[in-house]
C-alpha cells in the first residue's frame, strides 16, 4: 500500500494555490474597476487643465497658462466666491427650513411618518430640468405669485424680485435641493432609541435640554451629510441660473458650462472644473474632521 | 423603617388592553425590593409610571406622602438604569456619568471630583476617557449605574438590567448590585423574570400575575408561607393534594386525601365536610425507618438524582398523583431503588392550607 500523507500534502498545496489565484483575480477585477472608472476619468480631466488651446485645437503641451488665467481674471475668482456665498446661503435655508421638518417627521409623525416621507422623496424622481421649469412658472412676470399677488390688488407691477436674478437661483435650488437635507436628517434623528432621549429627561433635561445636549448632537452627523449634499450640488450647479438667472444669477458652474460647450475651451473648463473638485473635496475633508471632533 | 414610595390603587389600561389592575404598594428607604413577574406582565410598566414616562389610568403615586401624578420626569427625585443601558453615544464615560449634575449647573470641578468618586465605586475608574461603544455589556450597565448613583435619587429604578448579559456576568452583577445597594444607602427598585435573581438581591419581593401582585413579602414569606397556589408553585416544588375534612380537634384537623388519612396541624374555620388544598414542600416530608400511626405507605415510582439531592416520586397504593419528596444524597446510606416501599410522614405541622381548591 502506498503511503497517503504526500499525496495529500499535493493537495492541499493545489487547494492552496488555487485559493491564492482566486483571491488575486478579484482584487485585480476590484483595481480594474476603480481604475477605469474613476482613476483613468478623473487623470484625462486633470491633465485636459494642463493644456491649451489654439483656436478650436487642443495644443496638448503642459502649461499653467489656465490656472494663471484664473488668478489673474478677476471675473472668475469673483464669480467663483458669489457661487461659494450663494451655495453656503442654499444650504444655511436648506438647514432651516428642512431640519424642523425632519424633527417633526421622526419624533412626531408617528406611523405617518414614512408616507410623509415618501411624498418629500416623490420630487426626487422628477426631472431636474421640468422642475425649473415650473419653478419659473411660479416665479415669473406672470407667474402664480405675481398674478394672486396681482388680483388681490397687493402690487400694481409684477415684482422683479423672483424672476432672472440671483434670488430666483437660490429660490428654485432650495426648492430642488430641500429634500437631500431631510432624508439623512431624519434617517440619524429617527435611529436615536427612545430610551436614550427617556434617559436625558431622566437625569433631569428640560425638553429644550435634551434636545441641545442628546438629540441634536446625536443628530448631527446626518444633518452634515445633508448640508455637504446641498452645498455641493448648488455649488456646481449650472442649469438652474441659466434657466432662472438672467444675466445678474450668473454663477462658476455656468462659466465652466460654457467653456465646454460654447466657447470650445475645454482646458480652461477643466482646469476651472478642477479648481472647484479640489474646494469640494477640501470642503468635505474639514466637515469630516468637525464630525469627528463633535463626538468626543 | 419609613416608607418612602407608595402606589395606591394603580390602574393602567391602553385601549381596550389592560396592563395593571389596581396595584398598591409600598416602598421603604434604602430597601431592595423586586416586582418579579413573567414578560409582558406590565412590570416594566409599573417602574415606568414612578418614573414619570407613562402615567397611570387611575390611582395615585405618593412620594413623601405628596401626589406626584402629575409632577414631570426632570422633577422627580429618581432614577433609571434602563434595560439596554441608554448611554448617551456622543458621550464618554465621565461625561455620561457626569451628565445629571452638569444639567442642574453643578461646578464642573465638582462633578469631576463626583464622577472620579462614584466611578471607584462601580469600579470603573479607569475607564473615563472611553466610549460607551468600545466597553462590554458589564462594563456599560455599571456606567448606567453610576450615571444614576451620582444624581442621588431617592429611588433608583432598574428595567431588568442583567436581562442582556450572560450567565457568568449576570452572577458577578447581582453580587455586585446587593454590595452597592448597601453601601449607597438607597431604595432600588428593581424588575425581573427571574426567581433565583430576585431571591438572591431582594429585601422583598412582589410576584406580579394575571395584572396583579399575587402576594408581596420577604423572599422567606414567600417561600415558607405562600398565600395561593399559584405562589406555592412559583418558588421551587410543592406537592398539592386535594383534601376533604373529616374530623376537627382542637388544633388540628384530619383530613382525607387519595394518599390516606393525614392529620394536619393547623387550626382552620373549616368545618367537616368542607374541602380544601392542602401543599408542602418536597423537602418537608419526612422518611421513616418504620411505620408509626401518623405515616403513610408509599412505592417509589422514580428516582431523579440531583447531584447532593435527590427527588423520589413516590405513589400510595390508591393515588393517581404522583408525591415528590426531596432527599439530601448523603443522609441515605442505602440509597432508594425503584419499587421500594416506603413510609413517609406527611403531618409534621408544616405545609400550607390555601383556600382555594383550584390545583394546577
Amino acid at each position: 500500500m502506498w503511503n497517503l500523507i504526500p499525496v495529500l500534502e499535493q493537495y492541499l498545496k493545489m487547494r492552496q494555490l488555487v485559493n491564492y489565484f482566486r483571491t488575486s483575480i478579484w482584487t485585480l477585477i476590484r483595481f480594474v474597476l476603480v481604475i477605469s472608472l474613476i482613476l483613468i476619468p478623473l487623470g484625462s480631466f486633470l491633465s485636459y487643465s494642463f493644456f491649451t488651446v489654439d483656436g478650436t485645437d487642443i495644443i496638448h503641451e503642459f502649461s499653467l497658462f489656465n490656472y494663471q488665467e484664473f488668478l489673474t481674471g478677476e471675473i472668475y475668482i469673483k464669480t467663483f466666491i458669489r457661487t461659494i456665498l450663494l451655495a453656503l446661503t442654499v444650504m444655511f435655508i436648506c438647514i432651516l427650513l428642512g431640519y424642523p421638518v425632519a424633527y417633526f417627521l421622526a419624533r412626531y409623525a408617528g406611523k405617518y411618518k414614512y408616507s410623509i416621507l415618501l411624498m418629500l422623496i416623490i420630487p426626487l424622481f422628477m426631472s431636474y430640468i421640468i422642475k425649473i421649469y415650473m419653478m419659473r412658472s411660479i416665479l415669473g412676470f406672470s407667474g402664480l405669485i405675481n398674478k394672486v399677488l396681482k388680483m388681490l390688488g397687493v402690487i400694481e407691477k409684477p415684482l422683479e424680485f423672483f424672476l432672472w436674478n440671483q434670488n430666483a437661483v437660490i429660490i428654485t435650488l432650495v426648492v430642488i435641493l430641500l429634500p437631500l437635507i431631510i432624508i439623512p436628517t431624519f434617517t440619524s434623528l429617527e435611529k436615536i432609541p427612545k430610551n436614550i432621549i427617556e434617559a436625558s429627561f431622566d437625569l433631569g433635561c428640560k425638553p429644550f435640554q435634551a434636545f441641545r445636549y442628546v438629540i441634536f448632537p446625536i443628530g448631527l452627523p446626518g444633518l452634515i451629510v445633508g448640508s455637504i449634499f446641498v452645498f455641493i450640488l448648488a455649488l456646481g450647479d449650472f442649469v438652474t441660473p441659466q434657466l432662472v438667472g438672467g444675466t445678474s444669477g450668473f454663477t462658476y458652474g455656468k462659466i465652466i458650462y460654457s467653456n465646454f460647450g460654447m466657447a470650445f475651451n475645454w482646458p480652461f473648463g477643466a482646469a476651472l472644473a478642477s479648481i472647484l473638485l479640489i474646494v469640494s473635496v477640501i470642503i468635505i475633508l474639514f466637515t469630516n474632521r468637525l464630525t469627528e471632533k463633535s463626538k468626543t | 423603617m419609613s416608607e418612602i414610595l407608595e402606589l395606591k390603587n394603580i390602574s393602567k389600561s391602553y385601549g381596550e388592553t389592560k396592563v395593571l389592575d389596581n396595584i398598591s404598594f409600598k416602598i421603604n428607604n434604602n430597601e431592595f425590593f423586586t416586582i418579579l413577574g413573567s414578560s409582558g406582565s406590565g412590570k416594566s410598566t409599573i417602574i415606568r409610571m414612578i418614573g414619570g414616562f407613562v402615567k397611570p389610568t387611575s390611582g395615585q403615586i405618593f412620594y413623601e406622602n405628596n401626589i406626584i401624578n402629575e409632577q414631570p420626569i426632570f422633577k422627580r427625585p429618581f432614577n433609571t438604569v434602563f434595560q439596554d443601558y441608554a448611554l448617551f453615544p456622543n458621550m464618554n464615560v465621565s461625561n455620561n456619568v457626569g451628565f445629571g449634575l452638569k444639567i442642574k449647573n453643578v461646578n464642573i470641578l465638582k462633578i469631576k471630583e463626583k464622577v472620579q468618586e462614584v466611578l471607584q465605586i462601580v469600579g470603573l475608574e479607569n475607564f473615563s476617557d472611553r466610549m460607551p461603544q468600545e466597553l462590554s455589556g458589564g462594563q456599560q450597565q455599571r456606567v448606567a449605574l453610576a450615571r444614576a448613583i451620582i444624581c442621588e435619587p431617592k429611588v433608583i429604578l432598574l428595567d431588568e438590567p442583567l436581562g442582556a448579559l450572560d450567565a457568568e456576568l449576570r452572577k458577578q452583577m447581582q453580587l455586585f448590585l446587593k454590595e452597592i445597594q448597601k453601601k449607597i444607602k438607597i431604595s432600588f427598585i428593581f424588575i425581573t423574570h427571574d426567581q433565583e435573581e430576585a431571591i438572591f438581591l431582594s429585601d422583598r419581593i412582589a410576584v406580579l400575575n394575571n395584572h396583579k401582585f399575587e402576594q408581596i413579602g420577604s423572599p422567606k414569606d414567600l417561600y415558607y408561607s405562600p398565600k395561593t397556589t399559584y405562589m406555592a408553585k412559583f418558588f421551587g416544588e410543592c406537592n398539592l393534594i386535594a383534601c376533604k375534612v373529616v374530623d376537627k380537634k382542637m388544633d388540628s384537623i384530619v383530613v382525607e386525601s387519595e394518599f390516606g388519612q393525614l392529620l394536619i396541624n393547623h387550626s382552620i374555620d373549616k368545618s367537616i365536610g368542607d374541602s380544601l388544598t392542602f401543599g408542602i414542600r418536597p423537602e418537608e416530608i419526612k422518611i421513616l425507618d418504620q411505620s408509626s400511626s401518623n405515616s403513610i405507605e408509599v412505592i417509589i415510582k422514580d428516582v431523579e438524582f440531583r447531584g447532593s439531592t435527590s427527588n423520589l416520586n413516590v405513589k400510595s397504593q390508591h393515588s393517581e398523583k404522583y408525591l415528590k419528596i426531596q432527599n439530601i444524597s448523603s443522609n441515605i446510606s442505602q440509597p432508594f431503588q425503584q419499587d421500594d416501599v416506603i413510609n413517609v410522614e406527611l403531618n409534621t405541622g408544616v405545609g400550607t392550607i390555601f383556600k382555594d381548591e383550584t390545583i394546577s
